[in-house]
């Protein structure tokens, strides 16, 4: 009993009773207490039910049995089966109070007794973050403003206040090309002149912002990429760079039709041969691109000038090239001469910039002129050559028929042979037809059959890549949910207080069920010695009644004869029925034993039922409201 | 913590001990560091020690370890966390606590130059008053009233203001009951 | 402290003396209702065309009478100094009781109303709180940033103007503190003494 005891007493101490340290068994409780915990518990598993009643012992003796009553049918409402009533609590006997605390303890709920233990999870942890965090802010002194050191700073002042401002970074690296297949002046630029990231925006506050921005831009153009291949990619059954220029040159095909259609009002639909219009221009390098793969590779018109202006000064671009990159590390000349100097250069720049601009115009527009001369040339030059070539056929024509004019008769035999002979041939050239043909459409239906075979088989293998995929990311999606599971667990399990009661409970548990197993088998051991035993007396009793009937036969039948052995029969009887009563009375005697055990056992439990000092209390209780009831009454005679 | 492929190409290029010697990735990491914290850091890569390391894979490496710094602190990453992804970039352990190291040294920073970029309203950092006594104005005599002038300073983004009010007794009964009501949801908060 | 009325006023307010003090009590009624919500010049017709008088001396009446009362009430005019200062005008007694009269119901309100004149800066209107904490933000992602949001509602003249600021535990402390301290003040031997003695 003292470990359900112990169990118990600690059980409701969770619940939140407050019981002194050296209570240590139930029969130590008194009716105070009792209330307490029964009300405690109750709150616990009803809060309805038990936030109505109230846990302490009210002074007056009518108030504590209505208290009484209320508990007893709360506990019933709760679903206790045993007998209850207001005696349970006020005059309480071990046994009755013992099964009542263990049918509520069962009925605690786990968790939220726990939880007012302890309180876990995520959010709880929040919590308590949050709570530790401000305690340690009012624990800090305030400071004026003027003297506050770094940890009020952080504190007591907002602190600087940006706003999240991303620049584009130019970056010494490409996502799409390995950084060898780069041109010659893109590397340079990135040794010589790139500046490192940090150094990039124009505020040093928007440096985390700017870089952590590429790179989330990184990663959801790559996740984005990824769900596309996965999606539409592989079954193009395309590789990936494949689907990029194909998917690329439809973009840019759709852009040219629609740029088309919006050219299309113009009156002048030959615009693409005259070039005249920004349009057509731009729709004619779309062609190239599309085509080409590569607007530098074509001859756009664009592309040509430009070309032409770097080729004609290229040490000049390199030095003014060189120019901007001195001017930009040393920013620390004076401004004067660098704005002096920049005026300069611009005026310079702008100069020629004019002149070239003047150049190109007029440059264009010669071409312009010579291109559609050369058009109109170039038409003129085709239909004549046509015609030409007409004209000589029908002169060929003519020559021939004039040739076999003067024998015709003659011709015409050798004409007709020749078409029969044609004929012939074109018969016996069919059939031969006919023979190489039947094999060559067995084989093509053959390579067909071949052919679909293969692509079922592909698009089976595809969709069970697709399916590996969805496998991987789930599978990813999984281990990671686990991880954080596994953290936040782990996190808990630090916070936790490492509780001994659990392990020494489990450890008693473990004894105790240790214990019962020992007990069970001496139990079934004294049960088998019992069974033997039963089995030897019926053993006995048999072999007595047998070797008495045997001796009985034996002794009767000389008895016939001999008088000394008459007697001795007489006596034989007398001592069988003197060992019958003999086993009879220590039979008796057996059961009187065990009945008196029982009924000491009764008398014991009855001892523990305080009767006697419940009666007292009964009685005076009893005093109580007889003197309650009686002023009771003389006030209401008084009012 | 996931990681662009072109800033794992840049810690792999970091890891690798045929490019960073050992020397020169401790110089590198502090350089980093220095670029992300100190406002102008005009020279980041021209070290000396570093001077023999191409340019181009240095100006890459920096923008992969700046960034990869600056998720590490923005996710609050463990050194588990840390460690893994590093690892996963084929960095040696000695270089992964090196490393480390160096964000424990510099995380306060870091955070407080990350939570920097926010948005608030402004921040009352002192308060001051007057007790005035109105005898009367041109619209009334005998107005015999005391008033308050209260004063806020604020403070937003390094830039202190001032609000200004006046108010009578009673309704600066009224804001400071409302201050202290204020004040006791804290301290419940504390305590839980 | 006595009125000192111009002659003009007493020109207009002799107006009052013609008519049944009924219609004396009406025109009362009218003036304090203008002063509380504004003139409205209809209703000097109205009463003009009733008493068969030109509407401009109903106007000058009821004006006298405003004059009149926002004077007194301005200067807080004792009882006795009123009907001393009425006296001038050599009126009747029921119409000097009847003004007296008018003038002690209403004076506390006038006052109000005259009070609202007065220059004065921004005033404490309302204020209302929340408690924050701040747990990410786009660039940190993990923070614990707890601070108390306060909305404070000012009234400027007609309007009224809502400034929303933040603060932190401490200094919230040390505002309540300060304040109280301010409130504290007033309570002092300094300041008690002042209040008696300007009366």
């Amino acid at each position: 009993m003292e470990e359900v005891d112990r169990i118990l007493i600690h059980s409701l101490r969770q619940a939140g009773t407050d019981i002194d340290e050296d209570v240590q068994s139930v029969k130590q409780f008194t009716s105070e207490l009792i209330v307490e915990a029964v009300v405690r518990c109750l709150r616990v598993i009803d809060p309805a039910l038990g936030n109505g009643l109230s846990h302490s012992l009210p002074p007056g003796m009518s108030a504590r049995f209505r208290l009484g009553m209320s508990l007893a049918q709360a506990c019933q409402d709760v679903g206790f089966k045993g007998e209850i009533g207001y005696q349970t609590f006020l005059y309480s006997n071990e046994p009755e109070i013992r099964s009542l605390f263990m049918f509520l303890v069962e009925k605690l709920p786990r968790e939220s007794a726990e939880a007012s233990d302890q309180p876990s999870g995520k959010s709880a942890l929040l919590q308590r973050a949050i709570a530790a965090q401000i305690r340690a802010q009012l624990s800090v002194p305030w400071l004026p403003p003027s003297c506050r050191l770094p940890i009020h700073r952080k504190t007591q002042s907002s602190g600087p206040c940006h706003s999240f401002h991303a620049q584009p970074l130019s970056l010494p690296y490409s996502v799409k090309l390995s950084s060898r297949k780069q041109t010659k002046e893109v590397q340079e630029y990135w040794r010589n002149y790139l500046l490192p990231v940090t150094s990039q925006p124009s505020r040093h506050a928007s440096v985390p912002a700017s870089l952590l921005e590429n790179h989330i831009s990184e990663l959801s153009a790559a996740q984005e990429w990824e769900s596309e291949w996965n999606s539409q990619g592989l079954l193009s059954r395309l590789t990936p760079e494949e689907y990029r220029s194909r998917k690329k040159a439809r973009l840019q095909k759709r852009i040219e039709e629609q740029l088309r259609a919006a050219a299309q009002p113009r009156p002048d639909a030959h615009g693409a041969t005259r070039s005249t219009s920004d349009l057509a221009e731009l729709l004619l390098s779309f062609g190239g691109v599309s085509t080409g793969g590569d607007v530098l590779t074509k001859g756009t018109r664009f592309t040509h000038t430009e070309k032409f202006t770097f080729t004609q000064e290229p040490e000049k671009a390199a030095q003014q090239m060189a120019a901007a990159a001195s001017a930009l590390p040393s920013s620390h000349q004076s401004e004067e001469d660098l704005k002096v100097q920049q005026e300069a250069e611009l005026s310079a720049l702008q100069q020629q910039l004019q002149q070239l601009s003047v150049q190109m115009e007029e440059v264009g527009g010669d071409i312009k002129q010579l291109t559609v001369s050369i058009q109109q040339v170039s038409d003129e030059l085709q239909q004549k050559e046509v015609s030409n070539a007409e004209k000589e056929n029908s002169v060929k024509m003519k020559r021939q028929t004039i040739d076999l004019l003067p024998d015709a008769e003659d011709n015409l035999l050798k004409l007709q042979t020749v078409v029969e002979a044609s004929s012939k041939r074109v018969v016996h050239l069919a059939s031969q037809w006919e023979k190489h043909r039947v094999p060559l459409i067995d084989e093509q239906r053959r390579l067909k059959e071949l052919c679909s075979n293969r692509e079922s088989e592909s698009s089976r293998k595809l969709s069970e890549i697709k399916d590996l995929h969805d496998k991987i990311r789930q599978s990813a999606e999984e281990a990671k949910k686990k991880e954080s599971l596994y953290k936040q667990l782990l996190t808990e399990y630090e916070t936790l207080s490492k509780d001994v009661s659990r392990s020494a409970y489990t450890m008693r548990i473990l004894e105790i069920v240790g214990n019962i197993k020992k007990q069970k088998e001496e139990i079934t051991k004294i049960l088998s010695d019992t069974k033997d035993l039963q089995k030897e007396i019926n053993g006995l009793t048999g072999k007595l009644d047998r070797t008495f009937a045997v001796t009985d036969e034996l002794v009767f039948k000389d008895a016939k004869k001999d008088e000394s052995v008459r007697k001795s029969y007489k006596y034989l009887a007398a001592l069988h029925e003197n060992c019958t009563q003999l086993i009879q009375t220590i039979e008796d005697t057996g059961t009187i034993l065990r009945e008196i055990r029982d009924l000491e056992e009764q008398i014991e439990t009855e001892n523990g039922k305080r009767t006697v000092s419940n009666l007292e209390k009964i009685l005076e209780d009893y005093k109580a409201i007889r003197q309650e009831n009686s002023a009771l009454a003389a006030k209401i005679r008084e009012g | 913590m996931e990681l662009s492929e072109s800033v794992m190409k840049g810690l792999q290029t970091l890891a690798d001990p045929n490019v960073f010697d050992l020397k020169s990735y401790t110089i590198f990491t502090e350089l980093v560091f220095d670029s992300l914290v100190s406002p102008r850091c005009e020279s980041v890569l021209g070290h000396p020690e570093l001077k023999y390391i191409d340019q181009t894979t240095l100006k890459h490496c920096h923008t992969a370890a700046t960034t990869f710094i600056l998720e590490g602190v923005k996710q609050n990453a463990d050194k588990s966390t840390i460690s893994s992804c590093l690892e996963d970039a084929r960095f040696q352990i000695e270089r992964v606590d090196l490393l480390y190291t160096s964000l424990q040294k510099n995380k306060t920073n870091l955070e407080y130059l990350l939570s920097s970029i926010d948005t608030c309203p402004p921040h009352i950092t002192d308060a001051a008053w007057r007790l005035e006594y109105c005898i009367k104005n041109s619209h009334l005599h005998k107005v015999n009233q005391p008033s308050y002038l209260i004063s806020l300073n604020t403070e937003r983004g390094g830039a202190s203001s001032e609000i200004n009010f006046s108010c009578t007794m009673e309704q600066l009964q009224d804001l400071v009951g409302k201050m202290k009501d204020a004040a006791k949801s804290l301290e419940r908060a504390s305590q839980s | 402290m006595l009125l000192v009325l111009s002659e003009e006023h007493k020109e207009h307010l002799g107006f009052l003396s013609e008519v049944d003090s009924a219609v004396v009590g009406e025109f009362g009624r009218i003036a304090v209702e203008f002063l509380k919500k504004g003139s409205n010049p209809k209703i000097f017709e109205g009463a003009a065309r009733k008493l068969s008088v030109p509407a401009e001396s109903v106007q000058h009446g009821v004006e006298g009478l405003m004059y009149l009362l926002t004077e007194s009430a301005k200067l807080m005019v004792s009882e006795g100094d009123f009907q001393d200062s009425v006296l001038v005008l050599g009126f009747s007694e029921e119409l000097n009781q009847l003004l007296l009269q008018l003038y002690l119901e209403n004076r506390k309100e006038i006052r109000q109303i005259l009070g609202k004149l007065a220059p004065s800066l921004p005033h404490y209107h309302n204020l209302e709180w929340r408690l924050d904490v701040q747990l990410s933000s786009r660039a940190l992602r993990q923070q614990l940033k707890p601070s108390v949001t306060l909305k404070l509602v000012l009234e400027d003249g007609p309007s009224l103007r809502a400034r929303v600021l933040q603060t932190d535990p401490s200094t919230l402390q040390h505002l309540i503190q300060e304040l109280e301290r301010a409130l504290a003040e007033l309570k002092s031997s300094h300041c008690r003494r002042v209040l008696r003695n300007i009366k």
